[in-house]
């Protein structure tokens, strides 16, 4: 073989590997950019910048905090905590939710941790099941905080994350439209929001849209308010081989295929859309219902402000219903740092009283502690009182190796869609995929 | 010898610091990557890794969403390489000839080839959508004809994903014959025309023959990033409907990075990359035998 082949051969070999190479290389690639971009120290008040300085030559390097929130986000707090406790925090912003996780990954493989960080439903599994973070439940808020909520973030009686907030969300409609087809409020059963569907068809629209990463949330949201409600463990069990999807979720799953989309109710249109084209649907009255939360509220509003609309959470056949929501990011203190006071005295600072009433302001979110009093200042705040009992859920805060699952839920759901599966065979295709995580 | 390695050296010390770039961006984590599909990597750590010879491979393409994945990329890299080529030539030609307008031509059809494909994924999802915003749609009213759900439906999906592509390949892939349209002796024609040649027979035995080595590029660069491709179909459709755009670039870094399953991913790159080099070394080879042939 002569050189020139050789070469031509071997140019052609290394082009060809670039995508081995990229798959090695993306998640430190996409996690680290824009860490780059946003890592920055918040301006330190004059009064407290010897102090602070002081400390952190006691203490060698700066206080590091891993933060799915902004600067902008973040700083009111942060400077707060400084001014206070002369303590520095380096605030280290990824945006959420893939970056954030593989930034997270990348330090805690290369053993540059950060001294503290956000704990998400994403990363919970793998923090938790190698001691990543450090056990906050001695620490005196968790008194105001149902166990049951506390415990999204911890395993065996600890606690490694606090938050004080949670979303919850539910289905969106427009009062306008839901007047004009002659509904009557709310639906409360399963059957009065097929009544209501098939009224808003009858009007020549389409009843209920979202983007096409939403369409598995009716299905999911209907097993939630039907067998949740009955049994919060169901998940658990899953996870523990005490029974199955396919025994648990087939007939939820299998009655929304029958009554919505076998009946035209909701329609294969959103696996077309995206969640700004969906949005953009309901606030201009093409469709009446939207399902959403809290972060869905400033575009509704900014896009159509005439617009009213109020929420609902998905009831099944005999009324009951839960809401699908999720306690928030949670801050955890790394096991790695040997800055464990520091941040103790952070979470501290974070839990008193004024600065949760501030942070709900700056999350829009329900608070899960109790003997507050604020306003949420949106058609959440009648779910207040929910949010504290914990009366919410998401089934993917719960599954093992919870992102695998969804992702296999969600493209499930859409090949039921297209006729490519039957309804019967997603739960099925999820034990599938949890068997095979699992190892 | 010596006085070969005397003669080549500054040229390769001028090649050197490309090479070190190279090496440590891409051949150095290729290997790794390599080397890791053999073992129990967990993505997280180095600790306590063990060799666990081919468990990642058993299996590899056995599940369904994987096989849909390799069917979708082999229909991709053959339908796209073959539509970008039977349009680039013709565009090329057009573009070749003396109008005034030929420049400003140039320009409009090379635009679609310069924003990233994510971008041009994105706003093809606003041209697509079956909402007030589809402007394909709205066009097809005009005639009378129904919506249709362009990235709902996965036949058309995957259709609307070779067409983006197509639409944003074409221009680029012209200036490649373009440039070696013009590199070619008019003497060829006018001796041809002459002879008698018409306008199709100087096309097929002067033309064509010409463009062989040009073939030989784009084709050969059209098919190893369409064996590649992850973000014009992630951006366009995220892989969906269902499986139905998800080529194995997307189902690597979802097996990878969503399902944190590093060992399978890495074994699933391994055994890509292979199938990548096999393809582009046959298709070289048989391309550069076309040429001989055709300069025969």
């Amino acid at each position: 073989m002569n050189i020139r082949r050789l070469t031509a051969l071997l140019v052609a070999a290394l082009m060809a590997g670039s995508l081995l190479t990229a798959c090695a290389g993306s998640g430190e690639q996409s996690a680290s950019a824009p860490a780059a971009e946003d890592t920055g120290s918040q301006p330190a008040s004059e009064a407290a910048e010897p102090e602070a300085q002081a400390e952190q030559s006691a203490g060698g390097d700066a206080f590091t905090l891993l933060s799915w929130y902004t600067d902008e986000q973040m700083r009111e707090y942060l400077q707060g905590f400084e001014s206070e406790s002369g303590i520095k925090i380096d605030l280290q912003f990824v945006p959420a939710v893939q970056q954030y996780i593989d930034k997270f990954m990348v330090l805690v493989s290369s053993n540059q941790m950060t001294d503290m960080f956000f704990m998400a439903a994403e990363n919970k599994q793998e923090i938790i099941e190698r001691s990543l973070a450090e056990d906050l439940s001695g620490l005196p808020i968790f008194q105001r905080i149902p166990a049951n909520v506390s415990a999204t973030y911890g395993d065996d009686g600890k606690i490694f994350a606090y938050s004080p907030d949670a979303w919850v969300g539910g289905v969106f409609y427009n009062k306008a439209i839901f007047e004009q087809a002659g509904i009557a409020g709310k639906p409360a059963t399963w059957a009065e929001l097929m009544d209501a569907c098939q009224k808003i068809k009858d009007l020549g629209l389409e009843p209920i849209v979202g983007g096409s990463e939403q369409v598995h949330e009716m299905p999911m949201n209907l097993y939630v308010s039907q067998v949740i409600s009955q049994d919060p463990d169901n998940d658990r069990k899953i996870n523990q081989d005490e029974t199955t999807f396919a025994a648990t979720y087939t007939d939820a799953f299998t009655t929304w295929f029958n009554d919505m989309y076998a009946t035209g109710l909701q329609s294969q249109i959103s696996l077309g859309l995206n969640n700004d084209q969906a949005i953009d649907m309901f606030v201009t009255g093409q469709c009446a219902m939207f399902s959403g939360g809290p972060w869905n509220i400033a575009t509704f509003q900014e896009k159509n402000p005439e617009m009213e609309f109020d929420v609902f959470p998905i009831p099944d056949k005999d009324g009951n219903a839960v809401l699908s929501g999720a306690l928030n990011v949670g801050l955890s203190i790394s096991s790695a740092t040997d800055k464990k006071a520091e941040g103790t005295s952070f979470i501290e600072y974070m839990s008193r009283d004024e600065n949760i009433l501030k942070w709900q302001k700056t999350t829009g979110n329900i608070l899960v502690v109790e003997g507050l009093d604020y306003e949420v200042g949106s058609v959440f705040d009648q779910y207040k009182a929910d949010a504290v009992a914990g009366n919410f859920y998401l089934p993917q805060i719960v599954w093992d190796n919870s992102a695998g699952i969804y992702k296999e839920l969600l493209t499930g759901i859409q090949d039921v869609m297209t006729g490519a599966d039957t309804i019967d065979n997603v739960p099925v295709r999820l034990d599938t995929k949890m068997q095979e995580l699992n190892g | 010898m010596k006085a070969n390695i005397r003669r080549e050296l500054p040229y390769m010390l001028f090649a050197l610091p490309a090479l070190v770039v190279y090496t440590v961006l891409t051949v150095y984590p290729l290997v790794q990557t390599l080397g890791l599909s053999f073992t129990n990597w967990d993505g997280f750590s180095m600790e306590g890794l063990q060799f666990v010879g081919l468990a990642n491979f058993r299996n590899l393409f056995g599940d369904r969403a994987m096989r849909i994945t390799l069917r979708n990329t082999v229909l991709y890299s053959i339908v796209q390489p073959l539509a970008v080529t039977a349009l680039a030539i013709p565009l090329s030609l057009a573009l070749n000839t003396g109008m005034r307008s030929r420049n400003l031509q140039r320009a409009v059809f090379f635009f679609p080839s310069v924003p990233s494909a994510i971008i041009l994924g994105y706003l093809w999802a606003y041209i697509l959508a079956p909402t007030g915003t589809g402007i394909v749609n709205k066009f097809l009213g005009l005639f009378g004809i129904a919506p249709k759900l362009w990235l709902a439906d996965p036949t058309l999906a995957m259709l609307s994903v070779i067409g983006v592509s197509v639409w944003s390949s074409v221009g680029w892939h012209a200036c490649i014959y373009l440039a070696k349209l013009q590199g070619i002796p008019q003497d060829y024609y006018e001796a041809a025309t002459i002879d008698g040649a018409g306008p199709w027979q100087r096309f097929r035995y002067i033309t064509f023959p010409m463009l062989s080595s040009a073939m030989t590029i784009s084709v050969l660069l059209l098919v190893l990033n369409a064996l590649k491709v992850y973000d014009l179909p992630f951006a366009l459709t995220k892989g969906g409907p269902g499986n139905a755009t998800t080529m194995v670039s997307q189902m690597i870094i979802k097996t990878g990075f969503v399902e944190k399953s590093y060992g399978k991913a890495t074994a699933m790159s391994a055994v890509f990359f292979v199938f990548i080099a096999v393809v582009s070394v046959v298709q070289l080879t048989l391309m550069k035998k076309r040429e001989a042939d055709l300069d025969g």
